[in-house]
């Protein structure tokens, strides 16, 4: 049965590595800047940890001829990011000191493009004692998972990174290589990166691929949180759709350790801030810890209320 | 930035298509300068549509706002009314870097209404500084009778080698000190482009801190969360919604568009 004290040790595997985190949720990665986005709106402490937006180790300036796209859906949206990034230093630079400032741990998303610049960024933020671990964010792809690539990657980051390590794993493919981020040294898997899709672009009549947020997200990750739970030893880090405290707890009754928050960040701040107050005062209370742990036990995630 | 809760005070239809709205806001919205705008999701509960609206704001005095809204009154839904409650997300964005003795100011609408520099007027004319506003494009079709008698409007008179000329635009290019320009969202990066080297022609060069961009793509989060409404610039990536929405142009990187 899992209690608050277990919780805190088991974001990561226990006896290696372990993460001082005693909130469950999280802001995921590209939803809250590097921390500073919400200053004065949020208060950090609601979360167990501040994940970063995502960082490359070179700086990218990719040249796009709009730059990103932004495109309404029903209940939702598609985000086309152009692949322009400042890089690691300047990152560093820009928000070391704020990092350090933190009163909650700061995960570190880094996008894993190539095995080299993977390597060398997992070297340099391990020296980093503002970040206390680091999110691997694998690359999304149309045509599935790439299982070779994905062991690669994870293990140039494990080689240099000696603090607790997640892996943020596409939805597409995610069944496919979670076995594979475990066996090459994930600590935890983060599921899942937001949903790919396309969409016409009404301006200019072309397709746009992008990501895709929205509450009906949950309804794609939520089995496979279920289905990773059985399936590698690791703990899962719930992320997409989550929209209410029903979603937090859903997440949680499924087998997650923590639940990470997008697009509802942007859209209601506020929402995010009673959230959070209301699954930390539930967190906070032994009694329904036990409750909720039971509910996980039972194997009964549908309905927690 | 902050979340906080407006009332709708007052109503009053502006054109076919928008909504001018007096707002109660919270006293803690103080010192909203030209530039600020504000994200809503209106007053829809549920999640359509998910990305917010965004709101310039065309007056504001103590505690209250006026901001002109979108609303097809040919369509079938309900116009705002006086006691709706709202939140705003903002102000979102920095304020228009007017140069401290600024004179004249040439403020530039492009295929879109001049919600962005509304606010820039009434500053500008407190400041005893003469503006001209040309309205280009669609921008023509702006109800002008809310607009300050004391401002100059230009309309635009597109000729073959240049479908941007208004009319003596040599004349109030040369006698601006700072210009202004917000254009459709749709392709901005590319018109802005197409503005400065306009700009550089009828002047022999832009100065720096001359020609000012109002960005104003989708803004998902309007914190500079969310990386969607980046612009590469010469001094590195600038979140139009968090540093914006005023570039100046002379700094951006368009050519990349």
């Amino acid at each position: 049965m899992q209690t608050r004290e277990s919780f805190a040790a088991a974001l990561t595997q226990p006896s290696t590595r372990e993460l001082p985190f005693l909130r469950p949720l999280l802001p995921a990665a590209g939803c809250f800047g590097y921390g500073e986005a919400y200053a004065g709106i949020l208060d950090v402490s609601l979360f167990g940890a501040v994940v970063t937006r995502p960082i490359t180790y070179r700086r990218r300036m990719v040249p796009q001829r709009e730059g990103a796209t932004v495109l309404p859906l029903p209940a939702g949206c598609l985000i086309a990011h152009p692949q322009t990034h400042p890089g690691l230093s300047s990152v560093l630079s820009q928000h070391r000191a704020r990092w350090q400032a933190l009163s909650v741990p700061l995960i570190c998303h880094l996008s894993a493009t190539d095995l080299e610049e993977t390597r060398k960024a997992a070297r340099r933020l391990d020296a980093e004692t503002a970040v206390a671990a680091l999110e691997l964010g694998l690359p999304s792809t149309h045509q599935g998972s790439d299982r070779t690539r994905a062991q690669s990657l994870v293990s140039a980051a494990r080689r240099r990174f000696e603090k607790p390590l997640l892996v943020r794993l596409p939805l597409q493919g995610a069944l496919d290589l979670a076995p594979v981020c475990v066996q090459a040294g994930a600590d935890a898997l983060v599921a899942t990166a937001p949903p790919q899709g396309a969409l016409r672009d009404p301006a200019y009549g072309h397709r746009i691929h992008g990501d895709l947020y929205g509450p009906w997200v949950k309804a794609q990750v939520l089995p496979l949180v279920e289905e990773l739970r059985q399936l590698v030893p690791v703990p899962i880090v719930a992320c997409g759709g989550v929209h209410s405290l029903t979603d937090v707890r859903e997440y949680l009754a499924a087998g997650a350790i923590a639940v990470q928050i997008d697009s509802l960040l942007w859209r209601d701040p506020a929402a995010v801030a009673s959230l959070a107050e209301e699954i930390n005062a539930e967190w906070d209370d032994p009694a329904a810890t036990v409750a909720r742990a039971t509910l996980t036990r039972d194997g009964d995630g549908s309905t927690v209320d | 930035m902050q979340q906080t809760m407006a009332f709708v005070e007052r109503v009053r239809r502006s054109g076919a298509h928008y909504q001018q709205l007096s707002l109660a806001i919270s006293p803690s919205l103080k010192n909203i300068q030209p530039g600020h705008s504000f994200l809503t999701p209106g007053r829809n509960p549920s999640f359509e549509p998910y990305l917010l609206e965004r709101w310039w704001p065309i007056h504001c005095a103590e505690n209250q706002l006026v901001v002109e809204c979108p609303f097809p009154y040919d369509s079938p839904l309900r116009p705002y009314e006086p006691g709706e409650a709202l939140t705003l997300l903002g102000p979102v964005g920095q304020p228009l870097p007017f140069q401290k003795k600024l004179r004249h100011a040439l403020l530039i609408a492009e295929d879109c209404p001049p919600h962005p520099l509304r606010l820039a007027i009434d500053r500008l004319l407190a400041r005893k500084a003469s503006i001209t506003l040309v309205l280009l494009g669609s921008a023509a079709q702006y109800d002008r009778r809310s607009l300050d008698p004391r401002v100059e409007i230009s309309l635009g008179a597109p000729r073959e080698d240049d479908p941007r000329h208004w009319p003596e635009q040599v004349l109030s290019v040369g006698w601006a000190d700072q210009v202004f320009i917000t254009t459709a969202a749709e392709g901005q990066r590319a018109r802005f482009a197409i503005w400065l080297r306009r700009f550089g022609e009828l002047r022999n060069g832009v100065p720096p801190k001359y020609l000012w961009g109002l960005f104003t793509p989708t803004w998902p989060c309007g914190a500079g969360a969310c990386g969607a409404c980046e612009i590469a610039t010469i001094d590195g990536l600038k979140s139009t919604c968090r540093q914006g929405p005023a570039l100046d142009l002379t700094r951006c990187r368009l050519e990349e568009a």
